[in-house]
């Protein structure tokens, strides 16, 4: 059985926020090491993978390996009822039809019970192989978070090019142009707002930003986010979490001349 | 010393009650370079892998529980395996020059790994590397360079040593299960293609990519075009059937509802290739 207390619950809220968007059913894997998640979106051009680490939940209990199918709207729904301060628990038997959620508030000693039913999903995992990336870039991600947004007035897709100097989201659409360059720096005092580069080569990728924006919903889980890049493989955007990360990995356009 | 002694569970090779202490230290991995833990006792070089438990288990011993729940496992290993990549930057080839000749002090002296010196107290070390090296100069002052036909003869030996004994380990053969209904040549292949991928496990890149190239597997690939094989070397690992097939059939089963956000992410999709041409599937 499955037994997995959250301190804060607006952790587990954020989190689905993430990821319902982009993936309508999804089986939760749960194994001693934590909770993962693994699922494309429905056109099979994205990939989000998601971790949860056992020592972000306490007490962590899960005795045997279990695949628990949610529909991710459901989910997200009755996490709605969940307060951000919420102590939230989840609770699921081996060969459970229903996964059990229980949120707690210390303050006013409320306690809401909710059981979400579960589905079979055939899930099929792919298997990620280690890639040294040409680029690796570490940025504010509510910087990444604008950008996206304000370059998704101009066009569908966004060119990505990493260089040494630094790292430049260029838009072209029937309106006009429109280009965001972040220059390498080490501002020291405001470390959460450095853009750091680790580059092996340039790159230069087309990325659709309808998926990037997508992306940038996991925006409140990190105030960092790296970008990992190379030429004819996915992108790979990492928001990485006290006990786990989310990762997002997207196919590059192809074809398309700028 | 002041460091504390820290008990640890670990099966090791056999060793006389009067052995001196096994040296623990850190050296590149053969193929991936990475820093990776050795042991070096009695002059022979012991690889060591570890069955991580990440903290959550623990181990009964006689009445007392260890908390460290890991187990260790230290297995010989070849040191050629650990030469080559060393001596390979170490001659420093160019497209002129076939590189330095090298006395053994100075192949094992790394800023990077202080730890690489051990290697050169190994028992017979000029008798190993001259398995693969030219070797020049008087027995008094002998230096080495890593000799590309020599290096290549040698891996080709360690891949028939494993095809000689391949029926002998349980583990090997039950890896190419799959060959049993296929022809006698293929299953032959198979055994080598296996032994090649055990050794180029210790290789780096680009002496795996050579040797791989002086094997061809004619049986197999026309097996692997007709139908997909298990890919055998990726233990537990498995590529999928027909991609696309899985797909067709997954859409007939549901149409999953989606929502506003999600039918405009599928019009923007056009244009990219499926997630899973880059990655492949394994069976969970």
């Amino acid at each position: 059985m499955l037994e997995a207390r959250l301190q804060t619950g607006a952790l587990l809220k954020k989190i689905l926020e993430a990821v319902k968007e982009l993936v309508t059913d999804a089986n939760f894997d749960c194994s001693d090491n934590g909770i993962a998640l693994q699922a494309m979106d429905n056109s099979h051009v994205a990939l989000v993978a998601l971790l949860l680490r056992h020592d972000g939940f306490e007490p962590y209990r899960c005795d045997r390996s279990l695949a628990l199918g949610v529909n991710l709207v459901s989910l997200s729904k009755i996490l709605r009822c969940a307060g951000n301060d919420d102590i939230i628990t989840l609770k699921a038997d081996d060969n459970a039809d229903v996964l059990s959620l229980t949120f707690e508030n210390t303050d006013n000693d409320r306690i809401s019970e909710y059981e979400l039913k579960l589905m079979d999903i055939d899930s099929e995992h792919l298997g990620i192989p280690e890639t040294s990336y040409d680029a690796v870039v570490q940025m504010s991600s509510s910087e990444l978070l604008r950008i996206c947004r304000d370059l998704q007035s101009i066009s569908d897709s966004v060119l990505i090019d990493v260089t040494k100097e630094g790292i430049k989201f260029a838009a072209k659409g029937e309106l006009g142009t429109g280009s965001v360059t972040l220059k390498q720096s080490a501002s020291v005092d405001k470390e959460d707002e450095a853009t750091l580069i680790e580059l092996q080569q340039n790159v230069s990728l087309n990325f659709s930003l309808k998926y990037l924006v997508n992306f940038t919903k996991a925006t409140p889980l990190s105030s960092r986010v790296s970008l990992s890049i190379s030429s004819e493989v996915p992108l790979l955007v990492e928001y990485k979490m006290e006990a786990g990360y989310i990762r997002y990995y997207l196919a590059p356009k192809i074809g398309e001349d700028n | 010393m002041s460091v504390e002694m820290q008990q640890r569970i670990c099966i090791g090779p056999k060793v006389s009650q009067n052995s001196e202490n096994p040296i623990s230290i850190l050296l590149p991995n053969p193929s991936s370079g990475l820093p990776s833990r050795y042991i070096i006792q009695e002059g022979r070089l012991f690889e060591m892998q570890v069955v991580d438990t990440e903290g959550l288990r623990s181990w009964f011993v006689g009445d007392t529980v260890q908390s460290d729940g890991s187990l260790y496992i230290t297995t010989p290993i070849d040191p050629v395996f650990m030469f080559i990549p060393i001596l390979d930057i170490m001659r420093q080839k160019t497209i002129d020059s076939e590189g330095r000749f090298l006395t053994i002090d100075t192949i094992f002296e790394s800023d990077q790994y202080t730890s690489l010196r051990h290697l050169s107290q190994l028992h017979k070390i000029e008798l190993s590397l001259a398995l693969v090296c030219e070797v020049r100069g008087s027995s008094i002052m002998k230096t080495f360079r890593l000799d590309d036909d020599k290096t290549m003869k040698w891996l080709k030996q360690k891949v028939e040593l494993i095809v000689n004994k391949f029926e002998s380990v349980p583990a090997l053969v039950e890896s190419i299960a799959y060959t049993e209904s296929l022809p006698e040549v293929c299953r032959k292949e198979a055994i080598v293609q296996s032994a090649l991928r055990l050794v180029s496990a210790y290789l780096s890149d680009s002496w795996d990519a050579k040797l791989a190239a002086e094997y061809q597997f004619p049986e197999l690939d026309k097996m692997q075009s007709r139908t997909q094989l298990l890919s055998i070397s990726d233990f537990g690992k498995r590529s999928g059937m027909d991609l696309d097939e899985d797909f067709k059939a997954d859409k007939e089963i549901k149409k999953p509802k989606m929502s506003v956000g999600q039918k405009k992410l599928a019009k923007a999709s056009a244009g990219m290739k499926p997630i899973s041409s880059f990655f492949a599937k394994k069976t969970a």
